[in-house]
């Protein structure tokens, strides 16, 4: 396992993910929703605010890991990483365990929180059809 | 406006540990293509490098016994640098700024900071589980914690967006993958400098080397190598008198597009495509079209990045690279790229694209007259010529 090391600016994605809320940066000019690593709106404006997003996404595209070149994922495969882009227009990485999880870009994905470790909680995203099944994860 | 031509080439050996540092490289094969040229140190007066390179035109005007440098300069487009640093010599060039212009790439690619890991600083932690820190795409706070920590996870996802919106399934997708991986290991068969040379290679062998991130192989990645080569370009004038065929600069350009910063993970298209219309029109210029090229230098990357350089060229319709690579109308990558000649980030494809044009390749195309030269899906380029016009 790899968790994040949040910095200032990106603290607050990694406290709401903690009470399952998913933040991304908004721009109050324009009305752009930005990647929370973002810093600035391309209009100009770097007074960005964090906003709740929807938790819908789309999948662009995802791949099964199966050799991993650092040890802390080596236990961890096979794992399927993901590319979401959000309702909102941000894309995310995000990732499932195992593979064979019968995935087509474009499916409706669903924010789902992983429990804290370390006080940090990771941001998943699973295929919408399967939220409240109890599958979600496989 | 001076016309340039490269008018020596030179390289170190390649390996996987080159036991020496990376400015001893660089000054072997600066010294080494000055004397394919016919050229001394003290002819040179312009240095140009890429920003990821580690050793400096002040180190080399100060180790080496060089005159002053009337022109120093370097690229900041990461990979992408091997159009831009031809074309930042051939404008000082054209503008008088220099006359004899020397650009290298020394890399310990293996045995020093190997890029197919989490850059140093990015992944660790006192704890026991490490942590992830900064925005770079690989290896990166929001991105390793999900297992992108080598370029193979994202190129990977480059792969499924391309197969999903052309309906290019994995049987497809595997065979022309490896049809890329085998043409450059057979180019090394041929060119006994290459790091894979004596390693013999078929399909069977493509579809034994171990799955990294779907649909890509071990096989289907470059190569972590030491090494390093440079190019000497010249004048027209004092090209003509030079040791070699002068192989003239014809184009080169740039066009680094949004998105390179995160890899286009945060960009609705990908792959990244700079437009199949902007390589076309830069050959148009010329009188050329991209059928009219007799070789090509594609940045193979991955075995992936040939099939979508070559729909990116125009050569095949979009989603067609897949089938264009089984039976390739023109020959890419002579001398086992970056597959497998090594990795220097494309420049070493430059140097086989100067032998190509002088006839000395060990997979010579015969007559060839012009060559293509791209890096990172062809944000970078050049169009090589035999001869001076
Ligand atoms: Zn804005």
């Amino acid at each position: 396992m790899i968790l994040p090391e949040p910095s200032d600016a990106t603290r607050p994605f990694w406290d709401a993910a903690v009470q399952k809320r998913l933040l991304l940066r908004h721009c109050p000019r324009c009305g752009s929703w930005l990647h929370p690593q973002l810093l600035f709106c391309g209009c100009g404006e770097w007074r960005l605010e964090w906003r709740e997003a929807s938790g819908e996404a789309r999948l662009l595209s995802h791949t099964v890991a199966r050799r991993m070149p650092v040890p802390a994922l080596q236990g961890e495969v096979p794992f399927t990483v993901l590319l979401v882009r959000t309702r909102e227009g941000p894309q995310l990485v995000s990732s499932l365990p195992g593979d064979g999880h019968a995935l087509r870009c474009g499916m409706p994905m669903r924010v789902a929180f992983d429990p804290p470790v370390e006080g940090v909680a990771l941001v998943r995203f699973i295929p919408a059809e399967r939220v409240g099944t109890g599958d979600g994860m496989r | 406006m001076k016309q340039a031509a490269i008018v020596g080439i030179g390289q170190t050996e390649y390996s996987w540990d080159s036991g020496r540092p990376e400015t001893v490289l660089a000054i072997e094969a600066i010294k080494a293509a000055l004397e394919d040229a016919g050229l001394a140190l003290q002819d040179v007066d312009g240095v140009v490098r890429s920003s990821i390179e580690s050793t400096t035109p002040i180190e080399l005007v100060s180790l080496t016994g060089m005159r002053p440098l009337s022109f120093a300069a370097d690229d900041a487009t990461w990979g992408g640098f091997v159009g831009s640093v031809i074309g930042l010599a051939r404008e000082a060039i054209a503008t008088g700024r220099a006359r004899v212009v020397v650009v290298f790439r020394a890399f310990n690619g293996r045995s020093q900071l190997r890029l197919g890991r989490p850059m140093p600083g990015s992944v660790e932690g006192s704890g026991a589980i490490p942590r992830a820190r900064g925005n770079l795409p690989v290896g990166g706070e929001f991105t390793a914690p999900y297992g992108v920590v080598s370029p193979s996870q994202v190129f990977a996802l480059w792969v499924r967006a391309y197969m999903e919106r052309h309906g290019i399934d994995a049987e497809r997708m595997s065979r022309a993958l490896g049809a890329v991986v085998c043409q450059a290991r057979q180019a090394a068969q041929r060119n006994p400098a290459a790091l894979l040379h004596g390693k013999s290679f078929g399909p069977a062998d493509y579809l034994a080397s171990p799955m990294l991130a779907e649909p890509l192989r071990k096989a289907d990645i470059c190569l972590e190598s030491d090494g390093a080569c440079a190019i000497v370009m010249a004048a027209a004038d004092l090209a003509r008198d030079c040791r070699q065929v002068p192989v003239h600069v014809a184009d080169a350009w740039q066009h680094v597009i949004p998105g390179y910063q995160n890899m286009w993970l945060m960009d609705k298209q990908l792959p990244p495509s700079i437009g199949r219309e902007v390589v076309p029109a830069k050959l148009a210029r010329h009188g050329l079209t991209p059928q009219d090229l007799d070789v090509l230098g594609l940045y193979d990357a991955t075995s992936f990045a040939a099939i979508w350089d070559i729909e990116t060229l125009g050569l095949c319709p979009p989603g067609g690279g897949v089938d264009w690579v089984l039976d390739p109308e023109i020959p890419f990558n002579t001398s086992g790229g970056l597959l497998a000649e090594v990795y220097l980030q494309g420049l070493n494809q430059a140097v086989e694209l100067v032998r190509q044009l002088r006839g000395t390749s060990t997979s010579q195309v015969p007559g060839a007259q012009h060559a293509f030269l791209g890096a990172a899906a062809l944000m970078s380029g050049a169009l090589l010529a035999r001869g001076l016009p």
